[in-house]
């Protein structure tokens, strides 16, 4: 039959060696995708398991090594008790001193004025180092005339 | 059937490349004939045939062996690639757009332009049959293989393939009376 000649001419049909060798190549280099296999599936769950075993342990060193630092440490870190540190803020006795402050007058001499609550007793105190140097207090006295004075 | 063949297909099942490069250089010529005559131009056949020995490698654990050749899976996997590979097509081609040249390199030995042209219009008809049709022609007529491999490829019972190779014989008589 002429037609069954016309097909079996079709069996001449080849592709080209380079795209054959090239195809091959290419597939058979391909990186192979692993198989589940059971063992596998096992093997990976025992990893991952042992993987979150092991953070949590960890985890758990690092917390309990913390909370317990405060018992064998030979320092105190009181830093850390809320109790020791609010006697300690008690027992500071803080006096807060406010020096004489200085103020220019329109006379441009200086006045010395004290704000301190204890001012009289500085004055005082002052007045007598004065009559020891032999300086008279005069409100008019001017720094200048002061220094000559305490310079002779 | 490629003698050895259970044991090939056996190692490459277990991922050795060698057996499977042995089954590849078996039946690399046959699949790329099949899909040459489907298809309309050498490099969509050397895509498609590419493809299909990709898929096999890739999906070779989970192939089994049910008495059947190992090509009858391999023609499977053509079939659904060249169904795919229609789907996405734009246009038919005809004979006039169809490049002598083309054809000829594909072609083991010389031709002349008539025989060229006669292979042609053989491949243009065939084209013309119904999928099914196509392939019990080619693997019957072009590939040798027996009714029950055949069977096996297009997932019907022997009595069915015999009675389709009938009608697309006849259908193709037909078709290349009238050209």
């Amino acid at each position: 039959m002429e037609i069954l000649k016309l097909l079996e001419q079709l069996k001449r049909i080849e592709a080209r060696p380079d795209y054959v060798r090239q195809s091959r190549y290419l597939i058979l280099h391909k990186e192979e995708k692993p198989v589940l296999s059971p063992g596998r599936f096992i093997l990976q769950s025992l990893q991952f398991g042992s993987a979150v075993a092991l953070a949590s342990l960890l985890l758990i060193f690092i917390v309990g090594g913390l909370a317990t630092w405060k018992f064998i440490s030979p320092f105190k870190l009181t830093s850390l008790d809320p109790g020791s540190l609010r006697a300690e803020a008690e027992a500071i006795d803080i006096q807060i001193e406010l020096t004489d402050i200085v103020y220019p007058d329109s006379r441009g001499e200086t006045t010395v004025e004290s704000a301190s609550p204890k001012a009289p007793e500085v004055k005082a105190q002052a007045k007598a180092e004065a009559e020891e140097l032999g300086v008279r207090e005069t409100e008019e006295t001017s720094i200048e005339e002061a220094l000559d004075l305490l310079a002779e | 059937m490629l003698d050895g063949e259970h044991k090939l297909v056996r190692d490459a099942i277990r991922g050795e490349s060698s057996a499977f490069g042995l089954l590849y250089n078996h039946y690399h010529p046959k699949i790329y004939r099949f899909v040459f005559i489907k298809v309309s131009r050498r490099e969509e056949a050397e895509d498609l045939t590419h493809q299909v020995f990709l898929h096999a490698w890739e999906h070779m654990g989970s192939y089994e062996e049910r008495g059947y050749p190992f090509s009858s899976w391999l023609y499977q996997i053509a079939r659904n690639a060249v169904v795919d590979h229609y789907r996405t097509r734009k246009k038919e081609l005809s004979l006039d757009e169809m490049d002598p040249d083309d054809f000829g390199e594909t072609v083991g030995i010389e031709l002349g332009i008539h025989e060229k042209f006669e292979l042609a219009r053989v491949r243009l008809a065939i084209r013309e049959l119904k999928p099914t049709e196509q392939d019990v022609i080619i693997m019957r007529f072009v590939e040798d293989l027996t009714p029950r491999e055949i069977a096996a490829a297009v997932g019907k019972s022997e009595g069915a393939v015999k009675l389709i190779q009938h009608r697309a014989l006849k259908q193709l008589k037909a078709l290349l009376k009238n050209r």
